[in-house]
């Protein structure tokens, strides 16, 4: 029975009252890192493009909706607003930067405040980082941690990145001590040359930071890839570390499996788990309903719109399907055309979902699973019938280490 | 010495007191009262220790003692917990207690972490009510005191101006927000009446009116609910006892709109309650709802209507996610607020307003979520605090921050 209904006014209002707009500046990079979303082991996504940049008139007609809107009323909406430019490498495109940054600036209003940040390799960050100081922004550097583990990020010749990055960023963290400390953070791709505790054991020395640490896409990857080679798994990786190095794992205080297991035990199997507060209302039902899968509503986190002009949920999706155009200067998107992409989606999924005991702690985004397994199929699923070996784990757990639950309940005062 | 588990049901709440201790099942709504005794003091601290996970252990010489028997008897007597021989080479058993768990999101907000909560505020709205107008030609007796215990006009030397109440719907319509009421004075005296049904003509949240019946005739009715908008007209009954004659008029008069007509009766003692009942009756009136009000003279009426005794507390119903509720939230303030023609805004119009019409509604809610407003108000305060029943009595309520009282029961008399 389909009954996953997701309303277009649902999907409109958050198209409207968003407050993240990330924007794809260049679609180019000056690394050619071997597990690149760009290179070659990925799925080719935005057939769209004939461009390398983005450029001005693909993104003018979505600020100006945005500055409208801000313009619109007084009260009620996030009177903040967070502006991301991601590539390919952006830098690589800084003209674009400037002009958004200017453009925005000049008119948005007084009183609303918009947050810049950009996500870069880093590699032409010496040229640009007085801008970026001054306008105080938010830099996301990617680098995987020391040369070893760093060894995938190389260039165009094949010369690995690390020398010259970690010289820039020393450099940087010398002249401008203070913005370092508070702007710039670092997002590590684990792989296969590089483990978790290496990685937050380098960030930590060097740059006194922990490292956002991410996996490869696999959405993107082509089904016999190479990249499966470099692919490393962050929890993979974590059961290893807490059975070889626990002291380490205390030290970096990494994510405990127990704890986590925990988490998704009581959020599976007994009624403690409260997402959010209007759980309490039978009002609020149809914003409620465990919706299958983890993806997110459309729009209802950010906005992506690349060089070719796609509207996209988020940087982390392929351009397969996406949800709108910015074209000849106007933003075209068709709502009911989004909700029944969604609920015929939803809906398909929706009886695997229910019988998987995963649900409720589920971390799967459709445009992943769907990629890997066209078919309405799960890499993830757990059926019911395993139920009792999970609850047995859970038991042993809370058998051994009693105190976790403890951390894991909500104090009542 | 033989050994033993003490095993509760996962569905028990365990309350205690300085003299008392409550188990109460949220699975069959089953109470089981004790006072408290030395010799099981011990026993109730480990049951309720969250570690223990439900089970602790007890030997023969434990039940020795005429007390400690008779309370674990008591427990397994009301299937409430039940026992299990303690083998040396089983594992403890293991039960979670009822303990409700937040996602990141929600503690981050309660760490007051901002910039980390990825929620979205707007999202906890439910409803809103608008006061268009404060203008009215009566003067009713109770009007200042009706509206602080539940939607109702009231007068005010304001009108919100039709460009506000559009910006107010327009942002509205951003949210969740399933209901808007719209109240007055005398809400057909908006300048622009017609202009404002327009404007929320055109969002999707059900609309309720609500009119005074002195203001209510065929032609206002007609004019309100023209063709199938989703409006709704709640008329507001108050005095029943003298009016008694206008009403019964009025009710045959409307008889066309009933589906779309919600009559709200004002029942400020025994005579208006008994006036009520027999209108029901007579007119046959399926769609209204009553509201036992406090007028300034009638506190033995509700405190005979309204107060609980203790055995009305112990007859709630509550399951474990109602029990959860009264530890978090006030399911009765909880995602409302009121916008007064002046422009000021009211999660609690007993308390300050937390706000005004050009403030950011959403920094205005992470204050009052921070502050705990009203919507937050749990039993957290003297003696409440320290009760048994606290989890189980009904949220704090309008009537008790209009009477600046802590407590909705006849048990415990409040000092201040
Ligand atoms: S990856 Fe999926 S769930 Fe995550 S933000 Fe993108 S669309 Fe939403
Ligand atoms: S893991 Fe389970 S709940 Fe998540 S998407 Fe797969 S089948 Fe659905
Ligand atoms: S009709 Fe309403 S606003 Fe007018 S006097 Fe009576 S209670 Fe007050
Ligand atoms: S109102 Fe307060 S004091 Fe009275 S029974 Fe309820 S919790 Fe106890």
């Amino acid at each position: 029975m389909p009954n996953i209904q997701i309303k277009k006014e649902l999907i409109e209002k958050y198209f409207k009252r968003v407050n993240h707009l990330v924007i794809e500046t260049s679609e180019i990079c000056n690394l050619s890192c071997l597990y690149c979303g760009q290179g070659k082991n990925y799925v080719k996504t935005d057939s769209h493009k004939k461009k390398k940049h983005m450029d001005w008139h693909t993104v003018k007609p979505l600020l100006d909706y945005y500055i409208s809107l801000w313009h619109s009323g007084t009260i009620g909406l996030k009177r903040f607003f967070m502006l991301s430019f991601y590539g390919g490498e952006p830098l690589l495109n800084f003209e674009l930067i400037d002009n958004v940054h200017q453009y925005i600036e000049r008119n948005k209003p007084a009183d609303f405040l918009v947050y810049y940040s950009i996500t870069t390799n880093g590699m032409l960050l010496d040229r640009y980082i007085e801008y970026f100081v001054h306008h105080n922004y938010t830099i996301a550097v990617s680098l995987d941690g020391d040369k070893i583990s760093n060894s995938f990020r190389v260039d165009k010749s094949g010369t690995e990145s690390f020398d010259t990055l970690y010289h820039i960023l020393i450099n940087i963290k010398e002249r401008y001590p203070d913005f370092f400390d508070r702007k710039v953070s670092f997002q590590s791709v684990l792989n296969s040359r590089s483990n978790l505790i290496d990685v937050y054991a380098f960030f930590k020395e060097m740059f006194n930071k922990e490292p956002l640490l991410l996996e490869m896409s696999k959405s993107r990857l082509s089904l016999k890839s190479d990249i499966y080679a470099m692919y490393r798994g962050i929890d993979e990786d974590l059961e290893i570390s807490w059975k070889t190095r626990k002291e380490e794992c205390v030290k970096f205080s990494l994510k405990n499996l127990d704890t986590s297991y925990l988490d998704f035990y009581i959020k599976t199997y007994t009624p403690h788990f409260i997402l959010r507060y209007p759980d309490f209302f039978q009002e609020f039902d149809n914003v409620t309903i465990k919706l299958p899968t983890a993806t997110c509503l459309p729009f209802s986190d950010r906005v992506f719109l690349t060089v070719g002009g796609l509207i996209l949920p988020c940087e982390k999706v392929g351009c397969v399907s996406p949800l709108g155009y910015v074209i000849n200067g106007e933003i075209d998107i068709d709502f009911q055309k989004i909700v029944d992409f969604y609920n015929e989606i939803f809906n398909k999924y929706q009886k695997l979902c229910e019988t998987c005991i995963r649900t409720m702690s589920c971390t799967n985004c459709f445009y992943d699973i769907n990629y890997l397994a066209k078919k309405n199929i799960c890499p993830d699923y757990v059926p019911n019938s395993q139920k009792d070996k999970y609850i047995q784990r859970a038991l042993e757990i809370l058998r051994r280490t009693p105190e976790i639950f403890k951390k894991i309940i909500n104090s009542i005062d | 010495m033989k050994k033993y588990w003490l095993c509760i049901e996962p569905s028990v709440f365990i309350w205690k007191d300085n003299d008392r201790i409550l188990l109460y099942n949220s699975y069959n709504y089953e109470k089981m009262l004790q006072a408290r005794h030395s010799s099981i003091d011990n026993l109730i601290d480990a049951l309720i220790e969250p570690s223990n996970f439900f089970s602790v252990l007890f030997s023969d010489a434990d039940t020795k003692c005429e007390e400690f028997k008779e309370f674990v008897e008591k427990i397994v007597g009301n299937r409430m917990g039940h026992i299990l021989p303690f083998e040396k080479n089983d594992g403890k058993p293991i039960t979670i207690p009822p303990h409700y768990v937040f996602p990141q999101e929600i503690k981050r907000l309660k760490e007051k972490k901002i910039e980390l909560y990825d929620g979205n505020m707007l999202d906890n709205l439910q409803s809103v009510t608008m006061q268009i107008t404060g203008e009215c030609s009566l003067s009713c007796s109770s009007c200042d005191l009706f509206h602080k215990q539940i939607n109702h006009c009231s007068k005010l030397k304001d009108e919100l101006p039709l460009e506000a109440i559009k910006a107010i719907v327009f942002k509205l319509s951003l949210t969740n927000i399933r209901k808007i009421n719209i109240i007055g004075g005398d809400i057909f005296r908006h300048t622009d009446f017609s202009k404002v049904i327009d404007v929320l003509d055109d969002i999707a949240p059900v609309k309720i009116f609500h009119s005074h019946f002195k203001f209510v005739n065929k032609c206002t009715t007609q004019l309100l609910l023209r063709d199938d908008s989703n409006i709704l007209l709640k008329i507001l009954v108050e005095p029943l006892d003298i009016w008694l004659e206008d009403i019964c008029l009025l009710l045959d008069e409307l008889h066309e709109f009933n589906n779309r007509l919600i009559w709200a009766f004002a029942l400020t003692s025994e005579d208006s309650l008994k006036n009520f009942e027999h209108l029901v009756n007579r007119y046959k009136i399926s769609n209204y709802e009553y509201h036992v009000l406090f007028n300034g003279h009638n506190m033995d009426f509700i405190i005979e209507r309204c107060f609980l005794n203790e055995d009305e507390i112990w007859q709630s119903e509550l399951g474990m996610k109602d029990v959860f509720a009264n530890q978090i939230l006030n399911k009765i303030f909880f995602g409302k607020l009121m916008i007064y023609a002046n422009g000021l805004i009211y999660d609690d119009q007993n308390e300050p307003p937390i706000g005004t019409i050009h403030d950011n509604m959403e920094k205005m809610l992470y204050g009052l979520m921070w502050n705990e407003g009203a919507w937050l108000r749990i039993r957290r305060n003297v003696p409440c605090r320290g009760c048994v029943n606290r989890f189980l009595c009904p949220p704090p309520s309008r009537l008790e921050s209009l009477l600046r009282r802590n407590t909705i029961c006849n048990i415990i008399t409040n000092t201040d």
